[in-house]
């Protein structure tokens, strides 16, 4: 795995160095591939909450009650108050549904759905052939490299794989982070992301004071990348380096291009700050077709509804999201987007005794876009039909939305998530 | 999530979490160290003396008047005048602490007596520990006592155990330093070899110290490492700045910034200046496998004293450890363990969350594992899960009753005596438990965390998880099977032993595969940053005064801007995950240390020392050390301190870059070394 990663940064670099940027920058010009934009709910989501099952509302209530004390369930006159109820249908106005909830701090969502931009995907996770599946690590790494990887057979990620396939253009790798980390759902065998951090502007070469020196410096450093390393790990550094200073210019040029002066306020939010750097470089017509975004957060397992925990976070999520799909919609750009939404794993449906909840299995998904087909997808589990630890079944296989999503980027999935699964139809 | 909570708030919670004032739970008179069951929680198992005949006993500690005398409503700051130390004293006042000896079931061999000056006792037959006690006269006293312990064979003889620290208080917390022996191991072949050991055991060097090393023998100085008490390190106190006491206003407790500030600069402190390079290295180790964040614990009595625990059993016996850290008060905030209710778990659930952690991260992973760290396998090859979703929840239930209690108000002592935990029987869900396939039995008490910790400890996965882990952070990110049974070997064959730590770090060293890897781990920045102040001499000026105003803020700042604060980790899955060191570098995060390199590299200077600057990097004695201020002899010598000698073209280009004058541009230099892949690595 490493070794492939290794040789891949190498080749990465002699393609942005062999081709002249104007050239590159007219191909992505031209590009009308679906740009994917996954958003990773860091904790697991309690999905219950996100998505309220008003159909359900008695056992949900129940199940959700603090035994010593209050209440983790949402209320479903707040659902009520804040217009946030759907049904399958999207068109149906949310005083007159009654099937869902979303939580009531998901306004901006749920206008969104009702203009059918929104697929609600129900009870999605990973099936009890992992038996680790409620574990954080084991969670990610299943949801990163869509398949169940027990033994870590591979630490490729359905994106990295999928372009391992379709294959990148331009100045920059075929996908990009925008959180400092270069997360396993972007890797593949011959790409791996650009990584950047904080705003776009943030991606220079600091060498100390400026001016002259500050030039001399920048020489020898990406001189010294030339020359061959002596050690296995200075090989990798060394490729990261080169493939780092050749990209700060073309990151820099996009930026300028791209000011996003006009985007809406991202203050006091790191993942509407993500979604803003990553509308930037789309609207300045950068080649990269995936990108990665997190928001932290949710592992939820005590004081689940107090400020700054659940609640907020979706609300946060919901007003990050819609903020992002509304900018591109202005510049005539989201009909290429597709934004996604995924994360560890469900919650358990009981409250525990910290007024929290702790791991489970199903959760929800979002997806949104012009390209996709509004309304609801999967069942909802049953909560009056819990396993034996407490959890509901899961509904839709989280292989099987992945599925569509890698067909969505234009290669097959089937070897990626090791299966064919049939199509669930969103987008 | 807000990070500032001020002090009053504080106090203000805990008094709602504790009972009333005037109950006010005493702190003195009950607790036994080691006694019923040695090694348990609540006691520290005492310290060992088999195969010695004669004991010699010294204690220094504070024994304090508390509670009753200080007014509630005059706060936090009123009493503290009321708790200054009245009866605090250098050495344990006459009869405040006894000791006495226990034979191997824990039952008493000898009467309680008390610990005088340091004077010879005779071992009684029969004798397997020594136990201690505190013995207030009012039954509200409070303190702790530093117990240091020689066994010894004759009166003026060499020590048959070394020497053990105990420190005691009166409710029950206690560390074990443990008995470190000193055991030769195979000389170096190069000089190479030993700057690996220097990097991968400590934070590195200077030229002129590593030459030293080299001279006296590795051997010497792993065996010195691996026995941190036999350390001399008292320069070091000089340049730290005082622990905070408990009671002050975490906003100033220093009088002039907040408490997180000097947490962090008090362990880059330890860092750069310590002689106990392994011992810091290893509580680094653990404070990453033990990620805890001050993000949420937002207690510095608490963080201060998690530390502490973790340093005193980071090369002792891992049981031992993951015990104590199980009831620390910052794990019990950290991963919601705090007042987790087992009183009612049929209709209220206990809190999963340290319960899960405890077995995946902290002790034996997710999948069972074959001694040599390969998975064990089904029948159609699949993972076989170490735990199941059942035995997470039989382990919450069995670890529900524990609470955080610091006292109210805080005193104005030293937070590392400050015990903060106490366990309430009737929060408690009592067992028996099953735990993986184990019965573990409950007597009600906080015994049951030994209990559950021996469980988890005794799986056959745990020690090739510990020992691949270990390997991992200090060897190579893919450690042969062979290598990892080798060490899983020692681990269990010290499984029990109070230096089962220090055995294993001293084998994974001695074994030849710790010098086949060389310059094959990308460096975390903590080891980028005080790699680089230690291999380039650098220093404060002078001790720590009170008028030094912000001794290591800077190194504080660059850690900050590389994302690697030792006190924020980014979740209970810390900076990066064990063989994923590479991680560690991505373009964003690559950039974000060529920047902290500036302010790093700025560091060095020509002229005036500065006086109040955390680091100094002195190249007017560095090019003294270089032997001229020649181009070449500086580039050498910056490739010699931070590049094993660097590459040819390396050199070629500072060399170049310094062009006739080798001190003019000597930032840049540095900075250009620092930036290079070579650097990156250890």
């Amino acid at each position: 795995m490493l070794l492939s990663r290794r040789r891949f940064l190498c080749g990465a670099t002699a393609s942005a160095m062999s081709m002249p940027l104007f050239m590159r920058a007219l191909e992505a010009d031209a590009a009308t591939d679906t740009i994917l934009v996954t958003i990773l709910q860091d904790g697991g989501c309690d999905g219950f909450n996100t998505v309220i099952p008003l159909a359900q509302y008695g056992k949900y209530s129940d199940l959700r009650t603090v035994p010593g004390g209050g209440s983790l369930a949402v209320l479903d006159t707040d659902i009520g108050a804040a217009g946030t109820a759907f049904d399958a249908n999207y068109l149906t106005p949310a005083s007159q549904a009654v099937t869902y909830g979303l939580h009531p701090k998901m306004t901006a969502l749920r206008a969104l759905y009702g203009q059918g931009k929104v697929a609600v995907l129900m009870g999605v996770g990973i099936p009890p052939a992992d038996p680790s599946r409620t574990s954080h690590e084991v969670g990610k790494f299943d949801w990163a490299t869509g398949s169940i990887n027990k033994l870590g057979y591979t630490n490729l990620g359905w994106i990295g794989q999928a372009f391992d396939t379709i294959g990148g253009s331009g100045a920059l790798p075929p996908s990009a982070s925008v959180n400092y980390q270069s997360p396993i759902v972007l890797r593949g065998r011959t790409n791996s992301p650009l990584v950047i951090g904080g705003d776009l502007s943030n991606f220079t070469l600091p060498c100390g004071s400026g001016g002259a020196d500050c030039a001399a410096r920048v020489t020898a450093l990406t001189t010294n990348d030339t020359f061959p390393s002596p050690a296995t790990s200075a090989e990798f550094a060394r490729a990261l380096s080169s493939a780092t200073t050749s990209y700060v210019g073309v990151v820099q040029q996009y930026a300028a291009a791209a000011p996003g002066a006009d985007y809406p306020s991202t203050a006091g939010s790191s993942i509407k700050s993500q979604l803003k750097q990553i509308a930037r470089l789309i609207a300045a017509g950068a080649p990269t077709r995936a990108y990665y975004a997190a928001q932290g957060g949710y592992d939820t397992h005590s004081a689940q509804n107090s400020a700054g925990h659940h609640p907020d976070l979706v609300g946060e999520l919901s007003d990050a999201m819609t903020q992002f799909y509304t900018y591109l919609q202005g510049k005539g750009l989201s009909q290429r987007v597709v934004i996604m939404t995924m994360t560890d794993f469900g919650r358990r449906p009981q409250a525990n005794s910290t007024a929290g909840t702790d791991h489970g299995t199903a959760s929800v998904s979002f997806v949104i876009g012009d390209r996709v087909k509004g309304g609801v997808y999967g069942q909802y589990p049953n909560l009056s039909a819990l396993d034996t630890n407490g959890n509901v079944v899961i509904q839709v296989d989280f292989r099987n939305h992945i599925s569509d999503l890698v067909a969505a980027l234009g290669t097959d999935p089937t070897p990626i998530v090791g299966g064919s699964y049939p199509k669930l139809g969103f987008i | 999530m807000p990070r500032l909570v001020c002090i009053v708030l504080a106090a203000a919670c805990m008094a709602a979490a504790a009972p009333a004032f005037a109950s006010e739970p005493t702190f003195a008179t009950t607790f036994v160290s080691g006694v019923t069951p040695p090694g348990a929680p609540g006691s520290d198992g005492g310290v060992d003396v088999r195969g010695g005949r004669y004991l010699r006993v010294t204690a220094s500690g504070t024994l304090a008047l508390g509670y009753g005398a200080c007014p509630r409503a005059t706060g936090p700051q009123g009493c503290a005048a009321a708790f200054s130390p009245a009866r605090s004293a250098p050495a344990a006042p006459a009869g405040a602490l006894v000791a006495a000896f226990v034979n191997a079931s824990g039952a008493l061999v000898s009467s309680w007596a008390p610990v005088g000056e340091a004077a010879y006792v005779a071992i009684p037959a029969g004798a397997a520990r020594v136990v201690f006690r505190v013995n207030g006269a009012t039954g509200r006293e409070f303190g702790a006592f530093h117990v240091v312990a020689d066994v010894v064979s004759e009166r003026t003889g060499r020590n048959v155990q070394g020497v053990s620290a105990s420190s005691v208080s009166p409710s029950g917390t206690r560390h074990t330093q443990p008995i470190l022996r000193a055991v030769p191991t195979g000389g170096l072949s190069s000089r190479a070899d030993l700057q690996h050991l220097l990097r991968r055991y400590g934070f590195s060097d200077t030229p002129a110290n590593v030459t030293a090393v080299y001279r006296g023998g590795a051997s010497g100085w792993l065996a010195q490492q691996l026995d941190p008490a036999n350390i001399d390190d008292s320069a070091l106190a000089a340049y730290m700045e005082p622990v905070p006491l408990a009671g002050t206003s975490p906003q100033t407790m220093n009088g002039y910034d907040d408490y997180r500030n000097i947490l962090e600069r008090r362990i880059i402190q330890r860092e750069v200046a310590s002689k106990r390079q392994l011992l810091e290295k290893m509580t680094l180790h653990w404070l990453e496998h033990f990620a805890v964040s001050e993000d949420k614990v937002n207690s510095a009595p608490a963080m201060i004293h998690y530390e502490e625990t973790v340093r005193t059993d980071a090369l002792g016996n891992f049981k031992t450890l993951v015990s104590d850290v199980s009831v620390e008060p910052a794990m019990l905030l950290w991963l919601d363990n705090n007042n987790n209710d087992g009183s009612h778990v049929a209709t209220s659930p206990p809190n999963e969350n340290f319960s899960r952690e405890l077995m995946q991260l902290y002790v034996l992973g997710t999948t069972q594992l074959n001694a040599d760290g390969t998975p064990v396998l089904d029948g159609s090859g699949n993972a076989v899960p170490a735990y199941s979703d059942q035995d997470v929840k039989q382990v919450a239930q069995a670890l529900t009753g524990f609470q955080r209690t610091e006292p109210y108000p805080l005193p104005m002592v030293d937070p590392r005596t400050i015990d903060g935990t106490k366990f309430f029987p009737t929060r408690h869900a009592k067992g028996p438990f099953t735990i993986i396939g184990q019965t573990v039995t409950d007597t009600g008490d906080p015994t049951i965390v030994g209990k559950v910790v021996g469980v988890l400890a005794s799986n056959p996965a745990t020690a090739p998880f510990e020992v691949k882990e270990l390997l991992q952070r200090f060897v190579t990110e893919s450690p042969s099977p062979g290598y990892v049974s080798r060490i899983v070997a020692v681990w269990n064959a010290n499984v029990d032993a109070p230096d089962q730590l220090a055995k294993v770090m001293q084998a994974i060293a001695t074994d030849p595969e710790f010098y086949a890897d060389k310059q094959s781990l990308v460096k975390e920045p903590i080891e980028y940053t005080i790699d680089a102040i230690r291999e380039l001499n650098g220093a404060q000026a002078a001790p720590y005064t009170a008028s030094m105003r912000t001794p290591y803020n800077s190194v504080h700042g660059v850690l900050s801007g590389m994302q690697e604060l030792h006190w924020y980790p980014p979740s209970v899955f810390s900076f990066y995950r064990p063989g994923e060191k590479e991680s560690l570098l991505t373009n964003s995060l690559l950039l974000t240390r060529w920047g902290e390199a500036v302010a790093l590299s700025n560091r060095a200077t020509t002229t005036t020392l500065c006086a109040n600057c955390d680091v100094n990097i002195d190249f007017t004695s560095l090019t003294t050390l270089a032997g001229g201020t020649s181009a070449a002899a500086v580039t050498g010598y910056l490739m010699d301190a931070l590049a094993d000698g660097g590459t040819p073209e390396l050199s070629a280009l500072v060399q170049n870059y310094l062009g006739n004058n080798g001190t003019t541009n000597i930032k840049g230099a540095v900075w250009l070394v620092l930036t290079s892949p070579e650097y990156e690595v250890n």
